[in-house]
């Protein structure tokens, strides 16, 4: 048997179709039987001898670019391998592309060792191999680490530290870092129809609208994998809607507004449950200072607020005329006359809260 | 010339941990140059420090500028215990001392560390201030330049050839001296390699020294070789051409009032072999040496060498003559004298340098005069007979021996020069083998003297045999013309590298034998040349030069590999000794068989670039022999191989039939391939016309009836014969890709050599079943899987050219062949409307041409008027090759550039290119900044861990050609051209988890320019462009 067999060359190329199924964790045996397979031998008239060959060769080379990628700002200050920058740019973003599925899973998750070894079941449940598991495991708390403590924009720092190319992919690792850092219950029984998407938007959204980068802030200095804390002090304020006569003046205008669009039925089943909704709504709001009810946040929308009106039969239309019309008949409310900041915080919590809300409510 | 070197540490990046407490480094680095040691602070805690140092001053002579390297040495303060190493950078100092080259040298250059590779980078700035000192008895050679390139220097006119120089220095390995016992791996590897480095800069100043000596000024073609004797020693060898170049660029060169002759002729010459102390003394009986008197020592006698030892020559006589066998023989000696073209003897005369050796490959047109044939020697000697190890004289002798012999075959065929000429040994325990290979031709040395003479035409009228030169050449012109117009053909395009301003002719003088038919010093087929119907070419040519641009091929080139492996016994010293020379010219013999086989079956009748390697295993003999077959035009056309054997049964009958079928096949199918159909056609025609024509030289002594010219008949006592066999089992190269080891290909014109696209190395190691049975199989099995695994590779680059390959083969174990392999994957573009043109020039010529406008034009010119001087006709045809040459010039390059961006816009903007070539297609070469040596030795204790032995030699490669293109870079380079793995030596014990490397690479540092650039740039505007960038070489990411 031959047992060295290499090939080197002055330029670094790469087979996208070879790195791809490295990727996905297939040893190199697997993945020559693969490309086999797939036909990659009849075009060339070259034996399975061959194709291992080249196969374990362009493996051998990604592990040792396994080390560049895991940091790769340090691309930039090599000498070893000579890449041109598309090549480059594909392979940091191949190497940092994750599945929706199995980030889904890992999602509330403790990025510990412990939780590594124990990601079987993921792959079980996700039907991704094992190894990519492991990668993207890696990668999240590699990339969360790295931006964990720092100051700036969470996507921008992202985007620099790991050299992608894509916002999309920058943005994705921001929401996972964020969720992680506030490590929202995610793995709830309730929770588990929801896809990363849903979580991501809503991430999005809490990044923009909430932390220390909304335009709202003006304290962009920190970081902005947390929440704005001024925001969430003024939040607090929000407990007085919940006082009596608020209440029923906030309930007024809502159901007035909301005679001509709802029918009947759903009109008067809200009359009934408005006080519990509303207050739910505004002690998610200044719930948001604990952070153990920040954690919860999601499964209580989902708990408080969106299954009460599914069990009623409330289509998504009816959600977002209500919501809307919450928030509207709010800004009228006397008590934002006399406080015209709060009315800022309630403009501000409730969007974000509303297109959360909505993107939560599936039917 | 005494001077101070000064050095500035900057900065460093990318180190490794070396505190685990703290995860960092406190680095300060020391910086040595010889005995001299001086250091930076420690720059506490930090991954990437800044030193941004004082100058560092070393004021020495120029001789410890030459010989020693700059080393600087990072390293890891402890307070408590000895600093740690980080890596080491070696910084040759040579490319500061020539002129013209870049007075400082500054980048980044990855720290290497023996036993971890390469751990970060540090950024060093280097200067030079030299005095001059004109003191006799130097011993420095500052200011030669060195060339690996074996070829006249892009931009660079030669002017005289001074000839052939060689040196070998000799020291102890410092892994076999006591000490090592006791010392790291670390600091061991880390002696040795400061030892090659030191070695290797000693041998270029000697040979320097002897440049200097004999008036030169540069020495190209140089050819450097480790040979790791192992008890004995290290020896490092030296050969190369000496030569006086002149810069294009600048016009008014005023040609160096050096004058050769009032030198001692050659160096080389001047030692008098004295006799080996070798052991056995015999001549060996080759299964060649059927006819003819075999008197050869006779022959030898008078260039004064008593050969003892065991001379194995190659017999020259069958590398030319093809199937005809025979033994050189002392006729030779009368034809000789006569021969030798009595050159103008103004400047160089040739008989003054007594039969030189060249190294170079690809010459001036005009040089070559006429080709002899490939001449080889070799010998076996026993390393531990050597009186006193220390010293080189025994080796010199030995070389000298060969060397003495290569000589005298050169002499029996006529010929006085030895072109192509290179060296080799193969060692196993105390059996060293050397061999010698070359090309003997006739040379005309005087190239520069034909332009002189138009200022002053009065041209000796004594020469005569110039004169019949001239008539020859003239002849062929005519010829060539009509053979154009009649076979539409596409033609044999430029060859890279020709800066000679005398643009490329065809010229069919270069085939026609160099003796006289009636003194042919063996029994020869002779047949008149199918261009010029006057002279007498031989059937099949064998070269170990790149095709040179007069002699016109038709169709494409193929490349030819020839592979035989032999088992032997394992005796000791003597015994073994007596059993390899005994195999040895079997093996020769096998060869030689192969590539003519191989050659025949491809209807081909010439081989370029012949590169034999012979390889003396413990249990094996093997030789290989690699090279470009092409079909001359002035040589007949090779007969139709046809099967005979004896035929004891029907069934064999039925076997010999399709075996013969198969072979008929394969003609078709290669005559398709390599666009060879027109070639019968040709054929008739020069049959017709081959007594039609028969005026001059006494040809009619010649008997045309021996031998049967239109088959080459091959005899076969077993149908599964293995001749046969290995004749139809190449591996087929995938469609779209083209092969070749020469620079460029036969057929295919430069400008459709669009850009490189990867250089490539790849290392195999297999066992092989050393039973008698098993081994040629396993043998040949190992190469088929070589070339699948390069096909299957490179087949994403299609349609592409791989050439430059180079193969060397080892035997480092037992029952192990190793085979390297390198060579370059070039993209090629199908154009058709070349094949219109006449005269295609080669890129780096062409574009030195462009470069050199004003001066170029008028020399076109005046060359035309040479013509006129000394031909009666073709003017026409010379002036509008010239002409449409100039003008297509720049059209074809606009256009090639806009293609090579469209295909290769994906290559990096600031990449650094690795060729074996002597050009970079697409780019032009600017200037020449320095010869680089590295050598290299790795190490690891954890192999497993490393990804095994693979995985080893994959890091340490590609970290060998990072360092290669640091060191590029500093100098302000941006390729590395004539790049040469000379040595890859892998030492594996996975059993101890251990396994070390020794890589020696080489190769010429230059600055090219894109050709896009070319339109854009003033030529003479200096390049900072490229200065700007080696500080981040590779910079990608912001």
């Amino acid at each position: 048997m031959s047992y060295v067999d290499v090939f080197v060359g002055n330029y670094i190329v790469i087979d996208f179709e070879l790195y791809d199924l490295w990727l996905n964790g297939l040893p190199a045996h697997e993945c020559a039987v693969t490309l086999q397979q797939r036909g990659v031998l009849q075009s060339t008239g070259a034996r399975f001898d061959e194709l291992l060959s080249d196969t374990k060769d362009s493996f051998r080379l990604y592990a040792s670019l396994e080390q560049l990628l895991k940091c790769p700002t340090k691309f930039g200050n090599q000498s070893v391998y000579q890449i041109d920058p598309e090549t480059q740019k594909t392979l940091i973003d191949k190497y940092y592309k994750s599945d929706d599925v199995v980030i889904r899973e890992l999602l509330g998750r403790k990025l510990s060792t412990r939780n590594r070894n124990n990601l079987d079941d993921v792959s079980e449940k996700t039907k991704v191999p094992l190894r990519s598991c492991c990668r993207q495991f890696d990668n999240v708390k590699r990339v969360f680490k790295t931006v964990e403590e720092m100051p700036g924009s969470l996507e921008k720092n992202i985007k620099t530290l790991f050299c992608l190319s894509s916002d999309k992919l920058a943005k994705k690792y921001a929401a996972i870092v964020f969720m992680t850092n506030h490590r929202f219950e995610t793995t709830k029984k309730r929770l588990s129809h929801l896809t990363f998407d849903d979580f991501m938007y809503c991430a999005e959204l809490m990044i923009t609208n909430w932390s220390y980068s909304a335009a709202e802030c003006d304290n962009h200095e920190d970081m902005d994998v947390d929440l704005d804390r001024s925001f969430l002090q003024d939040l607090r304020e929000l407990k007085i809607l919940t006082d009596k006569q608020h209440l029923d003046e906030h309930k007024m205008y809502v159901m007035n507004s909301l005679k001509t669009s709802l029918i009947k039925k759903k009109h008067s089943s809200l009359e009934d449950n408005y006080k519990a909704t509303s207050k739910t709504i505004i002690s998610l709001a200044y719930g948001l200072n604990h952070s153990k009810e920040v954690r919860n946040f999601f499964s209580d929308v989902i708990e408080e607020v969106i299954e009460p009106f599914m069990n009623t039969g409330w289509t998504y239309e009816d959600m977002k005329t209500f919501l809307q019309m919450y928030k509207d008949a709010g800004v009228r409310l006397s008590v934002f006359r006399t406080l015209p900041s709060l009315g800022i915080v309630w403009e501000r919590y409730m969007n974000t809260f509303i297109n959360c809300c909505l993107k939560l409510y599936h039917t | 010339m005494p001077g101070t070197l000064k050095v500035k540490v900057v900065s460093a990046r990318g180190l490794p941990v070396m505190d685990r407490s703290t995860d960092l480094t406190d680095a300060f680095v020391e910086i040595k140059l010889g005995p001299e040691g001086q250091k930076t602070d420690v720059c506490k805690k930090s991954l990437n420090p800044q030193w941004n140092s004082e100058w560092f001053k070393f004021e020495v002579e120029d001789e410890v500028l030459q010989d020693e390297p700059l080393e600087l040495r990072v390293l890891d303060h402890d307070t408590y215990s000895a600093h740690d190493a980080i890596g080491k950078v070696y910084i040759d100092l040579n490319p500061l001392l020539v002129k013209e080259s870049p007075s400082i040298i500054s980048g980044w250059f990855p720290l290497y560390d023996t036993m971890h590779g390469i751990r970060g980078d540090l950024n060093v700035i280097v200067k030079i201030d030299l005095f001059s000192d004109f003191n006799k008895f130097r011993q420095s050679s500052c200011g030669i330049q060195f060339f690996c390139t074996p070829e006249v220097p892009a931009g660079y006119r030669l002017q005289y050839v001074h000839g052939f120089v060689e040196e070998l220095v000799v020291n102890d390995d410092p892994e076999y001296q006591w000490i090592d016992k006791i010392r790291t791996p670390r600091s061991s590897n880390e002696a040795r390699q400061r030892l090659f480095s030191k070695m290797s800069g000693q041998l270029a100043r000697k040979i320097g020294l002897k440049v200097l000596e004999m008036g030169g000024g540069a020495v190209i073609g140089y050819q450097q070789c480790f040979d790791l004797e192992g008890e004995s020693g290290i020896v490092i060898r030296g050969i190369g051409t000496a030569v006086t170049l002149v810069r294009l660029r600048d016009a008014q060169a005023s040609p160096l009032g050096m004058s050769p002759l009032k030198d001692s002729p050659l160096q080389e010459e001047n030692h008098v072999p004295s006799p080996p102390p070798s052991k056995k003394e015999r001549s060996t009986t080759s299964p060649m040496k059927v006819a003819g008197p075999t008197n050869r020592r006779s022959s030898d006698s008078d260039t004064s060498t008593t050969s003892k030892g065991i001379l194995i020559c190659a017999d020259e006589v069958c590398w030319i003559i093809g199937n005809s066998v025979g033994e050189s023989s002392g006729s030779g000696n009368g034809s000789v004298s006569k021969n030798c073209p009595r050159m103008c003897s103004q400047q160089v005369n040739i008989e003054l340098m007594e039969f030189p050796l060249f190294t170079m490959t690809t010459f001036p047109p005009g040089f070559i005069t006429h080709l002899g044939g490939v001449v080889a020697a070799r010998s076996v000697k026993l390393l531990d007979k050597i009186h006193n190890p220390e010293e080189p004289e025994t080796r010199d002798a030995w070389w000298n021996e060969i060397r003495t012999e290569l000589r005298s075959h050169t002499r029996a065929m006529g010929c006085h020069a030895v072109i192509g000429y290179s060296e080799q040994t193969s060692i196993c325990d105390e059996i060293i083998l050397l061999s010698a290979t070359g090309t003997a031709a006739k040379v005309n040395l005087n190239l520069d003297q034909n332009q002189s003479a138009r200022q002053a035409p009065s041209l000796p009228t004594g020469a005569g045999d110039k004169n019949t030169f001239l008539i020859d050449r003239d002849q062929n012109k005519k010829l060539f013309v009509d053979v154009n117009l009649a076979n539409q053909v596409s033609q044999k395009l430029g060859h890279g590298g020709s800066t000679d301003d005398v643009s490329p002719r065809v010229n069919c003088g270069l085939c026609h034998i160099p003796y006289k038919p009636a003194s042919s010093p063996f029994p020869i087929n002779l047949t008149q040349c199918s261009s010029c119907k006057k002279r007498f070419v031989p059937d099949v040519l064998f070269t170990t030069i790149n095709p040179p641009a007069e002699i016109r091929t038709i169709g494409r080139g193929a490349f030819i590999q020839a592979r035989v492996c032999r088992p032997k016994g394992d005796g000791k010293a003597d015994a073994n000794a007596k059993e390899i020379s005994d195999i040895l010219p079997f093996l020769e013999y096998e060869l030689h068989n192969q590539l003519i086989n191989k050659l025949k079956v491809r209807s081909m009748n010439g081989l370029f670039k012949l590169q034999m390697q012979f390889v003396v295993g413990e249990k094996m003999l093997v030789a290989v022999a690699t090279a470009t077959g092409a079909f001359l035009a002035p040589l007949p056309s090779p007969p139709v191989p046809r099967l005979l054997g004896q035929i004891p049964s029907e069934e064999e009958n039925v076997a010999l039939q399709e075996l013969q079928l198969k072979i008929r096949e394969q003609l078709q199918q290669y005559k398709d391939l390599y666009q060879l159909n027109t070639i019968d056609f040709a054929n008739q025609t020069c049959q017709s016309s081959v007594h039609t024509d028969d005026s001059d030289d006494d040809t009619s002594d010649l008997d045309f009836s021996t031998g049967n010219k239109d088959t080459f008949v091959l005899e076969v006592d077993d149908t599964r014969d293995s001749s046969v066999k290995a004749m139809l089992s190449d591996i087929p190269q995938p469609a779209g890709m083209q092969v070749c080891n020469t620079s460029t290909m036969p057929g295919i014109p430069a400008s459709c050599l669009v850009a490189n696209m990867q250089m490539f190395t790849q290392v195999f190691r297999r066992q092989l079943d050393s039973s008698q049975q098993g081994l040629p199989k396993d043998f040949s099995e190992i190469f088929d899987s070589v070339y699948r695994r390069l096909y299957f590779k490179l087949r994403r680059m299609i349609p592409c050219l791989l050439c430059g390959l180079s193969f060397s083969v080892g035997a480092p174990e037992e029952d192990e062949i190793e085979i390297a392999v390198t060579g370059m994957c070039v993209a090629i573009e199908d154009n058709n409307s070349h094949n219109s043109s006449l005269t295609e020039t080669p890129m780096t010529g062409a574009s030195s041409k462009s470069l050199l406008k004003p001066a170029s034009s008028s020399v076109v010119g005046a060359s035309g008027e040479n013509i006129d001087d000394m031909m009666f006709t073709m003017e026409e045809v010379m002036e509008g090759s010239a002409a449409s040459a100039n003008k297509g010039f720049k059209l074809r390059k606009e256009n090639v550039k806009m293609k090579t961006s469209q295909v290769f816009s994906h290559q990096v903007i600031n990449s650094i290119e690795i060729t074996p070539m002597t050009y970079v297609p697409g780019s032009r070469i600017e200037r020449y900044i320095g010869s680089y040596n590295f050598f290299f030795i790795r190490e690891t204790s954890s192999l497993k861990e490393v990804g095994g032995v693979c995985g080893f030699m994959q890091k340490f490669i590609t970290e060998v050609l990072a360092i290669v293109r640091a060191h590029v870079s500093s100098l302000g380079g941006n390729a590395l051209v004539a790049y040469n793995m000379t040595q890859c030596v892998l030492l594996n014990n996975e059993h101890k988890n251990q396994s070390q490397c020794l890589i020696n690479v080489c190769g010429d540092a230059v600055s090219a320019t894109k050709d896009g650039e070319v339109i854009a740039l003033v030529p003479e505007v200096p390049q900072p462009h490229y200065r700007k960038h080696s500080d981040s070489p590779s910079s990608y990411v912001t």
